[in-house]
């Protein structure tokens, strides 16, 4: 082997070892969250455990463990269903860094309902959802059955 | 992709130990300073070499890789190498915050689990003193892993991590090893040597879509080795080594530990061809 060669070589291993070590460097990881976050959501029933409303510095707890309680199912065709009779679609949404899950839904009366959160916590078996209306934040912590 | 970077990335390491070799076959009448560090065999990987002049005629004799491999295991001995290896992962992820939640009693797993490996060896002597060990070599390495941290997630009952640690990996693994005898036994028949050094791993697989998230895991990281190996004349060596990762193997305030002991034979290239 030439000394042109040896240097191609060497030129190509050390191009290699930068594109291996530095490959991860440049990944976006918007889609792989929203794809995550479907993945722990969809195919399950969530029964909603505890709630939390926030005022200023006043935490109200409420538990709803051991009852009949309000739940919602997500199927992996994005529809969606609750115990209140509402049926429709969601999506999930990843907008600077936060994910928010859009519901868009009718009542068995053809009403049309739309539910705006924001995910704090999400895993394959602890939901927890948030909104913030007139000052007040309402929590609520689902776990799937 | 990144299959075809990792498959591209051995064939050239490959070519380069090759060209290192030849390089020293050059440069052995001009004394140049690298020939007496490494003491590498003189290796013809195509099926001919250079002509050798036969003295008492100009016959051109051919010699064949069994032949390089025999004159060269004189001094040096090649090798191939496979074994298992049990490795877990410690995870100190207290500082790390994500949307996700991970139940640890149902992601943790503290037992030691169970991968393989196999590759190439090279045995040798730096000055007629010291012993040493270079290999290469790519495995599996699966690993259970212990959570030393984790968060809580009131009102909900349970520990919870926000990261949950890879299974499995495939790594690449070029190791040095310094190889200190131990006066145990009949050293004539066979000898126990004590050996130390650094080797650096290559993740050559992804992540699961939990870690592509933010991309938490490195895909080099460096290694501090040490064991111990049984040498039976140099046909055959078995070694018993424990590796522990120098630094953390993830980003993003992780830090995660990985320790792994390894169990495997290596045998001496010309007993195999």
């Amino acid at each position: 082997m030439n000394k042109r060669n040896k240097t191609i070589l060497y030129v190509l291993l050390i191009v290699l070892i930068v594109a291996i070590v530095g490959g991860s460097c440049s990944k976006e990881t918007s889609g792989t969250k929203v794809e995550l976050s479907y993945q722990f959501l969809q195919d399950k029933t969530w029964y909603l455990d505890y709630t939390q409303t926030i005022v200023n510095t006043t935490v109200t707890n409420r538990s709803y463990v051991g009852q009949a309680t309000y739940f919602i199912t997500f199927l992996s065709n994005k529809s969606m269903t609750d115990s209140y009779g509402v049926s429709g679609n969601y999506t999930i949404a990843n907008a600077a860094g936060k994910l928010n899950m859009v519901i868009n839904g009718k009542t068995n009366g053809g009403n049309t309902v739309n539910y705006n959160y924001l995910v704090e916590s999400i895993g394959s078996s602890n939901l927890v959802l948030s909104y913030t209306n007139a000052g007040t934040m309402y929590k609520m912590y689902y776990s799937a059955k | 992709m990144l299959n075809f970077k990792s498959f591209t990335f051995i064939i050239i390491l490959m070519c380069f130990v090759a060209n290192v070799q030849a390089q020293q076959k050059d440069t052995v009448a001009k004394k140049s300073p690298f020939s007496f560090k490494l003491r590498l065999p003189q290796i013809n990987w195509k099926k001919t070499a250079a002509p050798k002049v036969v003295s008492d005629s100009s016959v051109v004799e051919e010699t064949t890789i069994g032949e390089s491999l025999a004159l060269a295991s004189q001094a040096t001995t090649i090798s191939l190498m496979t074994g298992v290896n049990f490795s877990q992962q410690t995870v100190a992820s207290g500082a790390y915050n994500s949307n996700f939640n991970y139940n640890i009693a149902e992601i943790g797993n503290e037992a030691y689990q169970s991968g393989f490996f196999g590759g190439v060896r090279l045995d040798s002597r730096y000055k007629n003193k010291h012993d040493y060990s270079l290999s290469a070599r790519i495995g599996k390495l699966t690993s259970g892993a212990k959570y030393t941290q984790s968060t809580k997630l009131p009102p909900f009952a349970g520990n919870f991590s926000s990261f949950k640690a890879e299974e499995s990996f495939i790594l690449f693994n070029l190791a040095a090893h310094y190889k200190k005898l131990l006066p145990i036994g009949d050293r004539v028949r066979y000898q126990i040597y004590a050996v130390v050094g650094p080797s650096v791993d290559f993740r050559m697989s992804g992540t699961s879509l939990d870690n592509q998230v933010n991309e938490v895991y490195k895909k080099m990281f460096f290694m501090g080795d040490i064991g111990l190996e049984f040498s039976n004349r140099k046909n055959y060596n078995l070694f018993f080594h424990y590796h522990k990762n120098l630094g953390s193997i993830t980003n993003a305030g992780i830090t995660t530990g990985l320790n792994s002991f390894e169990i495997g034979m290596a045998v001496k290239a010309t007993d195999l061809f």
